[in-house]
């Protein structure tokens, strides 16, 4: 037993060869990553810290634009509206893939191919072509809806100066955005679950909630992981739909951490490194709820790797 | 074995040669035609190719950054550039428009990189930042100063900071006027316009059908910045005391808020603004028969909606009380500065000059395009327009109200959005005015906390 395990561990001369041209294939992204992400997020971190000008003397503040980034009452509102997002859209999204990979296994391949790429073509619109397209349903006087509620009698309703009606028109275009791509990861995972384990469970006389509880979700649980840190994080930092739809509003209702650190990179009363602070406080905040996610979630390899 | 080496070795030495090629391309074609618009919504107007000069004979590039406003005003400044190149005073202005929406991000880039433009023009309520934070450059030793001294008293002050002048004004235009359609009114046998708020709903009631709402006041966001005039006009002063260090929200913020909120709950404004503050276009297109916005609207009604030229008036807001002798607006509008790293400050201050200091016809041209829309910073303009200009009947208007306009507030941004949010959450029902005001003041008191703003007043 200890011999295989040394024998498992131990590199070859073969191995040694691969992983030098491995590493050496690595090196344009690692400096496309040290050039674009490291070193502009070691500066960003460092000018944090200054009241940061172009042309004056920068001068060293401290913890002064965390502080005030923390206590500034539009930024802990953005925060609790981005949450709400977070717990609306990740389980809908999650929920809403699901059952769609679902229905499309059960479906004829040509059928099935059919509306993949049907469900997929929202996935490939940018956020801000999908705020037109939403903007052109819900507007005021154009919108299709207000259209036909004047039709029929009813008042127009203003979308997007109602707290409520402006977050569901906020999730509306996100879900409709994210749901393609998210049905396809899906779709893969389900398929590759070994269709034996269902035979094996039906002969058992398990029911489909019992197959689904004790056989798809666990073979899944990965994919599960996978999505719903992307979608948190991809949740955490929504700017596009917001900015397009509500700019925010109303009432602030549906600002967002990074609108509201753009229109602040636009208020020239502000120094630069208040917003970078603001923006590091997210990656802060983005990387702690994955990392409770993970926790919570306990991923493990899956039974395969 | 070698063959995937070899393949491997090429592959990453191309990847890094076009990575490498990335990080480091620059275009080196000049534009090859007169006019360039790129996808940043910019357009360029380049100086004259002067290749093949010889140095000596060179005329120094001037780099000009002018926003995208109306179309006539781009065709202006256009060829206003271009008879400034073709009078050969030394100096080449190349001017480049850029789009509002993009000039912050375009403006951060160019400043953080060291290409800033040598002038750009600035509003007004954005110099005492630039200047404190030392992005532009004092103005009295590059303009005679005479031409200071033909300013307007009030265009001084708004112009200057510390006793020295830091931009040369271009425009002052009152940022609210009440517009209203003359047919319509005539239609809803209204004969005066109102003077009042009471008034004011009373005629919207009655303008408003089913195709057409009788008023449009701005849209949220924009109350931040186009209240600042009726803030004054009915509490008698901005939202912060003069040593910035505690919120004044008082009785007359209360009514303010109220007042929209009547407008919204009388049904006589759109729930959702048609088209933002600034734009005419809801007012345009006939979807509403009254509109607040600021004078430059004249200018585009009279361009982009001609066939109503006949059939709208101007007159002062209405207030509270209906006196009109009082704050009505504040004075906004756009100034040239010169960036503090121009390397040909000297040049930057004779295009300047020449475009807006020195001969009042070339300053009154603009106005005169404008419609007498705008307001001449320069009193030898003023006299001038006031002897020559052609038949206007909004001229006398806009004047008044800039005479009864107060210049833009310059404190931080976030004082002004919590007046906007006040408003916002009384008019669509969320809280009382009342607990909004007293919600704003909590909100202005940590501001002023949280920025430390005591006794930072610049003009104090």
């Amino acid at each position: 037993m200890k011999r295989e395990k040394v024998q498992k561990n131990r590199v070859t001369n073969l191995d040694k060869r691969d992983m030098k041209v491995a590493y050496f294939m690595l090196i344009p992204a690692v400096i496309m990553l040290t050039i674009f992400v490291i070193i502009p997020l070691i500066v960003a971190f460092q000018k944090s810290f200054y009241d940061w000008n172009y042309y004056i003397e920068s001068v060293f503040i401290g913890f002064d634009n965390y502080r005030m980034i923390i206590n500034t009452i539009y930024f802990q509102k953005a925060v609790i509206n981005v949450l709400k997002f977070v717990i609306t859209i990740v389980p809908l999204l999650l929920l809403l893939s699901f059952a769609f990979a679902h229905v499309l296994k059960g479906l004829s391949s040509k059928m099935s191919n059919m509306i993949k790429t049907a469900i997929y073509i929202p996935g490939i619109i940018s956020g801000i072509a999908t705020s037109v397209i939403f903007i052109f349903i819900l507007d005021y006087k154009g919108g299709i809806i207000n259209q036909i509620l004047m039709q029929i009698g009813v008042g127009r309703i203003g979308f997007l100066n109602n707290p409520f009606w402006a977050y569901i028109a906020i999730i509306l275009p996100t879900v409709w955005v994210g749901l393609g791509g998210n049905t396809i990861l899906m779709y893969a995972a389900l398929v590759n679950v070994p269709p034996e384990y269902y035979e094996a469970a039906s002969v058992d006389g398990a029911s489909a909630l019992k197959k689904m509880i004790y056989i798809t979700l666990p073979q899944m649980k990965n994919i599960f992981v996978l999505m719903c840190i992307s979608l948190t994080a991809g949740t955490l930092q929504m700017f596009d739909i917001p900015y397009m739809l509500t700019g925010g509003g109303p009432s602030n209702s549906t600002l967002t951490p990074m609108l509201y650190l753009y229109n602040n990179y636009r208020d020239a009363s502000k120094g630069m490194g208040y917003t970078i602070a603001g923006a590091i406080l997210m990656l802060i905040i983005i990387v702690m709820i994955n990392s409770v996610v993970f926790a919570v979630i306990k991923s493990e390899k899956s039974v395969e790797g | 074995m070698k063959l995937k080496r070899m393949v491997a070795l090429i592959l990453t030495g191309i990847m890094l040669v076009m990575t490498l090629t990335a990080c480091s391309s620059e275009k080196k074609e000049p534009a090859t035609t007169d006019r360039t618009t790129d996808t940043n919504n910019e357009v360029t107007e380049p100086a004259a190719d002067t290749e093949g000069d010889t140095a000596s004979e060179a005329p120094v590039k001037v780099v000009v950054w002018n926003q995208i406003f109306e179309d006539w005003n781009q065709e202006f400044f256009t060829q206003k550039a271009e008879e400034y190149n073709a009078l050969g005073r030394g100096y080449e202005v190349e001017q480049t428009f850029i789009a509002g929406d993009a000039w912050t991000e375009r403006m951060a880039g160019a400043q953080a990189s060291g290409s800033a433009p040598d002038t750009y023009v600035l509003s007004y309520n954005g110099l005492v930042s630039a200047a404190r934070d030392g992005l532009i450059m004092p103005l009295n030793d590059l303009l005679p100063a005479e031409a200071f001294d033909d300013l307007h008293d009030n265009v001084k002050e708004m112009v200057s900071l510390d006793g020295k002048y830091y931009a040369y004004p271009q425009l002052v235009e009152p940022s609210t006027v009440l517009y209203y359609r003359t047919d319509l009114f005539e239609a809803a046998g209204i004969t005066e316009a109102p003077k009042t708020w009471d008034q004011l709903i009373e005629d919207a009631k009655k303008l408003t059908t089913n195709d057409v709402f009788g008023l449009s006041v701005p849209d949220f966001p924009s109350m931040g910045w186009c209240t600042w005039g009726l803030q004054v006009a009915t509490s008698g002063h901005l939202a912060i005391n003069d040593n910035w260090d505690a919120p004044t929200i008082d009785q007359g913020y209360i009514d303010l808020a109220n007042f929209y909120k009547r407008c919204y709950d009388e049904g006589v404004v759109p729930e959702v603004a048609l088209s933002p503050y600034a734009n005419m276009k809801d007012f345009g297109e006939g979807s509403v028969a009254m509109k607040f916005c600021g004078s430059w609207g004249i200018a585009q009604i009279i361009n982009e909606y001609p066939e109503l030229a006949d059939k709208f008036a101007v007159v002062a807001p209405p207030t509270k009380d209906g006196n009109q002798d009082t704050t009505l607006a504040t004075n906004g509008g756009w100034t040239y500065v010169i960036d503090a790293k121009s390397k040909v400050a000297e040049g930057a201050a004779d295009y300047i000059s020449w475009l807006l200091a020195e001969d009042v016809k070339t300053s009154a041209e603009f106005f005169e395009l404008a419609k007498y829309a705008k307001a001449a910073p320069r009193k030898s303009v003023s006299e001038y327009l006031n002897a020559n200009a052609g038949e206007s009947k909004w001229a006398e208007v806009v004047s008044y109200v800039s005479s009864h306009a107060i210049a833009e507030p310059i404190y931080p941004w976030d004082i002004s959005s919590s007046i906007a949010l006040m408003i916002e959450n009384t008019s669509l029902g969320m809280m009382s005015a009342e607990d909004a005001a007293a919600q704003t003041t909590t909100t202005i008191q940590d501001v002023i906390n949280n920025q430390q703003l005591a006794g930072k007043n610049p003009r104090q």
